[in-house]
């Protein structure tokens, strides 16, 4: 039912590199930067100088490039289907005719069913490199920080952060979880096949226990705060705190102006 | 016990179960169905309107920001998938069947009640799905499809799966309303 070995949650990768130790706002900010940039890049070359220069950041934050890979891999459906709706659908000149369906394949369909792809690639490249090199406190941290403005607006960004890293902590275990419940009910003789309406009957003795544990949860977790006084941002501090420093400054500023070059380019 | 710190922890949980449901699929030809609208209907029953948006717009911002949590993965890609549309109805619908439930135009237990709440939630969450799937057709693709056909991809095919988990969702929270009675006190 479920499978618990390609769930990569949390994927934080722990290495010794300058862009681990970046402050969590450059790489975010830097990260969404360089996404909208790619959004408007419009040639397959300036793509692919942007997948070398991916390629030269993995490395440099000690990752290997199969690692890449295989988080590409994942979204093989995804990136098959759009090169075959470009490559199939674009008109121009034909390649192949495949002839039952009369479908055809051009060349022009498949240089934008290529631009296409290797923009989705780029786009989850950037967003593995911020979670691989940055760990979920120092995400939640930051994304505290940045959100900070905004609470004059009223939206509360303390209690996001703290919500993020509770539900972030607590993915994992309610896995774990429904995998126990699964198995208990089966040894009680649960089965969990059979036509469609028992198939959907059988989700029933699963989430109702699942509900009642996160409730039960819910209630030892908000107990274990109230008696360490937790009493929400006001005053707050952090253990460790975040500290922007010449590196980021550098690596903010290589960015917005080094991007703009490829866009000429 | 502090309230507040309970219900955040309780939105925190409802994000994570959302999360999870993209995971429990039940086997079906030919898309196997995902409990994760089954999550999204739970906490429109469960949390306040402003909580349940926020559960699940937390939900959309984990996945942007590139954790796997979406049926078919995660990641800032996903705003120019075809299923998008669906996904930016979650927080929306959620806030829709919580509003149902908390001004009493469907009490949260009740069968014809739940229906209505989580109803309006359905046809949300497939209406942004549709609307998605044109924009995903006319702006990405580039190739507009005749709506008609989208309607039925988009909408008539899915219409089974979610009556389904309407009514799962509906007797679920009927056999857990004592339970939680039990932990709140």
């Amino acid at each position: 039912m479920i499978n618990l070995s390609n769930i990569t949650l949390g994927q934080f990768a722990k290495r010794n590199s300058r862009i681990h130790h970046l402050d969590p706002r450059t790489k975010f900010i830097a990260s969404v930067y360089i996404m909208i940039m790619i959004l408007t890049w419009d040639h397959l070359t300036t793509l692919c100088c942007g997948l070398i220069v991916i390629g030269i950041l993995f490395r440099t934050a000690g990752l290997s490039l199969r690692l890449a890979w295989h988080n590409i891999a994942s979204f093989f459906w995804l990136l098959l289907i759009t090169f075959c709706l470009h490559a199939f659908i674009t008109s121009g000149r034909v390649l192949v005719q495949i002839p039952l369906i009369r479908l055809t394949l051009t060349q022009e369909g498949v240089t934008t069913g290529l631009f296409y792809v290797l923009r989705i690639v780029l786009l989850i490249l950037i967003a593995n490199l911020l979670t691989l090199t940055t760990s979920p406190m120092a995400f939640t941290d930051g994304l505290e920080r940045l959100l900070g403005p905004l609470k004059k607006i009223g939206i509360p960004a303390h209690e996001i952060a703290m919500i993020i890293s509770i539900s972030l902590r607590f993915i994992p275990i309610l896995l774990e979880e429904v995998e126990r419940i699964r198995r208990a009910q089966i040894s009680r003789g649960a089965r969990f096949s059979g036509h469609i309406i028992q198939r959907i009957r059988s989700v029933v003795p699963i989430i109702v226990p699942l509900f009642v544990s996160t409730f039960r949860r819910a209630n030892d977790l908000a107990l274990a705060m109230d008696s360490r006084c937790y009493r929400g941002g006001e005053f707050r501090t952090s253990y460790q705190s975040l500290k922007f420093g010449l590196w980021d400054w550098l690596t903010l500023s290589a960015c917005f102006i080094l991007l703009p070059l490829f866009y000429m380019g | 016990m502090q309230k507040s710190s309970r219900q955040l922890i309780l939105i925190a949980l409802m994000t994570g179960l959302t999360c999870t449901g993209g995971f429990l699929r039940i086997p079906f030809f030919p898309v196997p169905i995902t409990l994760q609208t089954l999550f999204v209907y739970m906490s429109g029953l469960l949390l306040e309107p402003r909580q349940a948006l926020i559960s699940q717009s937390l939900y959309l911002i984990l996945g942007l920001a590139g954790l796997p949590v979406f049926a078919t993965g995660g990641g800032p890609a996903y705003v120019l998938s075809p299923t998008f549309g669906y996904l930016l109805g979650f927080p929306v619908a959620a806030w829709a069947s919580a509003m149902m439930v908390k001004y009493r135009f469907a009490g949260p237990t009740g069968f014809k009640s739940v229906f209505s709440s989580l109803g309006l939630g359905m046809s949300i969450i497939l209406g942004m799905g549709a609307a998605g799937l044109i924009v995903y057709t006319r702006f990405v693709a580039g190739k507009p499809v005749e709506p008609l056909h989208l309607f039925r991809a988009g909408v008539l095919f899915m219409l089974p799966g979610e009556i389904c988990k309407i009514i799962l969702a509906s007797q679920i929270v009927r056999r857990l309303t004592p339970a939680i009675n039990r932990s709140a006190s």
